[in-house]
């Protein structure tokens, strides 16, 4: 396999122009952008198809949300309720708090119960 | 009497003091202040310690930690073969530095980023791959300064992939393209990597309105783990396909991606992420270091090549945010542009930049994840980068 560039192949020692390196700098830079521009379309793609995936396994599963559940009965992985006070707290950092609440406890998330979470001022 | 003065003068002329140049004093106070940035200011530490300590070791006079007495198979330039003398005889750094002349340690590195790297932001939302190509406009622009400048093709390409802001990657390259720049390449590179926190928010601020930064983007869509395997296998491929340049570190950072996705390696995985990443980065660093010797280092050409990497480190920003600008406009406000600033692919430094810049604007603001997808994007686009122009000018 011949390892030399396609510059030296194409102009030998001869010295760099001002044109020439602006020609490499385009392509180079437009290469780049079509590389990522064809990885970004079939990652739109695969998303494409696994989202439509999902959604039909969804309506299989013929699931039935206006079920309700008995008193006591602990709720799904993915759902919560109730009302939490948030005060100098974003819902963000409340998330945040929440999940390593969870994490540190052991216990799930849909199992805790938050009334309401707090900045406490370190001054104070 | 005489013979104790002559003891004295054999002493002092064997002492490393008798050796010192002002070039030693003036890279030792260099690795000195590295080392406070990376241990007081704690900028890049795990990088920026192990090239400082490289550095002063290379600069005590007499140390010799780099003599190659192969004269030149070590990846040396300009020493003298000792007659008789063994390879294992020369200096502890030179015979590491072989992992560095044969890209062995740059690959290591990025089986390690490939394991710690996340790609469901990006795979969550493929736009990211846009603003990381866009952030690789300083690599071109460095490229055609230095041409401009008077340095040859593969000199002024080794250069300007500064602007990848990727020191793996500029290793690399500059190994392959021009091994006599290495050394300040490799510092630059990793200088203004730890300086991002320094160098991006003025250019990001710039760029921006602060209706722009303040732009709180909607929430990452969930992404299953089929796609996350299925990802670095075909883009290792379809990137084989056209550049296969590029192979050598892409392979190895989708090597070590697939080690951390597929669930069945996980101990590969952590030893990737940690034992082999530090130990790599440890003797990279300490090589790397170790190049800048001050006899070699200190010239007017090592200065071109600083400010030169600063410009393109500066353009790769610009970018990134204008096209994240263009993408806000396009995509009716839902885009924030400063996480095109996290396109070069200092990760997880710029997507941290573009969060800190954001919640300063919008302090319920949470672009982290946002960041991260173009931030490993970039990853990418430095390698496509690299790829090229060593398809170019090797």
């Amino acid at each position: 396999m011949n390892t030399l560039g396609i510059y030296y192949k194409l102009y030998g020692d001869a010295p760099m122009t001002v044109s020439r390196a602006l020609l490499i700098t385009a392509v180079g830079f437009l290469l780049v952008f079509a590389v990522l521009a064809i990885i970004a379309m079939f990652v739109k793609l695969m998303g494409y198809g696994f989202d439509k995936k999902i959604k039909k396994t969804m309506l299989q599963n013929d699931m039935k949300v206006t079920d309700i559940p008995e008193k006591g009965t602990p709720l799904p992985d993915n759902e919560s309720q109730g009302n939490l006070v948030l005060t100098d707290v974003s819902e963000e950092e409340a998330a945040l708090i929440m999940a390593i609440v969870s994490n540190q406890s052991g216990v799930p998330l849909n199992r805790l119960q938050f009334n309401s979470i707090k900045l406490l001022e370190e001054d104070k | 009497m005489e013979l104790i003065f002559q003891v004295i003068k054999g002493l002092w002329e064997n002492s490393g003091l008798y050796a010192l140049t002002w070039q030693n004093i003036v890279m030792l106070l260099v690795a000195i202040t590295f080392l406070y940035l990376g241990i007081g200011k704690k900028f890049e530490p795990l990088v920026l310690v192990p090239i400082a300590f490289g550095m002063l070791l290379a600069n005590l006079p007499g140390a010799d930690v780099m003599k190659d007495v192969t004269g030149g198979f070590l990846g040396s330039m300009g020493q003298e073969p000792v007659p008789g003398a063994m390879w294992y005889e020369s200096g502890i750094l030179r015979i590491l530095y072989v992992g560095v002349k044969s890209s062995i340690f740059p690959c290591l590195v990025f089986l390690g980023v490939g394991a710690m790297t996340d790609f469901g932001p990006l795979l969550s939302n493929p736009v990211s791959l846009i603003l990381g190509a866009a952030a690789q406009l300083g690599i071109y622009i460095a490229f055609l300064v230095a041409i401009l400048l008077g340095f040859e093709p593969a000199q002024a390409a080794a250069i300007a992939i500064i602007g990848g802001a990727d020191g793996p990657t500029a290793i690399f390259l500059a190994s392959k393209l021009a091994a006599e720049l290495l050394a300040p390449i490799a510092l630059a590179a990793y200088s203004y990597m730890a300086l991002i926190p320094i160098i991006q928010p003025p250019i990001m601020k710039a760029l921006t309105t602060e209706k722009e930064r303040s732009v709180k983007m909607e929430q990452l869509r969930k992404v299953s783990k089929t796609e996350k395997i299925i990802f670095p296998i075909v883009v290792l491929m379809l990137v084989a396909f056209i550049l296969p340049s590029a192979v050598p570190l892409l392979g190895m950072f989708m090597l070590g991606n697939l080690l951390r996705e597929c669930g069945v390696t996980d101990r590969l995985s952590e030893t990737a992420q940690n034992a082999l990443m530090n130990t790599v980065t440890i003797m990279l660093g300490v090589c790397v270091g170790a190049t800048a010797n001050g006899a070699d280092f200190i010239q007017v050409r090592t200065l071109g090549i600083v400010a030169l990497g600063l410009a393109a480190f500066i353009f790769s920003t610009a970018g990134g945010v204008l096209i994240g600008k263009v993408l806000y406009v396009i995509t009716k406000g839902k885009i924030n542009p400063l996480i095109g600033a996290a396109g070069v692919s200092a990760v997880p430094m710029a997507a941290r930049v573009a969060q800190n810049e954001g919640k300063k604007y919008n302090p319920t603001n949470f672009l982290l994840m946002h960041a991260m997808g173009p931030n490993v994007a970039g990853v990418i686009g430095s390698a496509v980068a690299a790829g090229f122009l060593l398809m170019m000018f090797s």
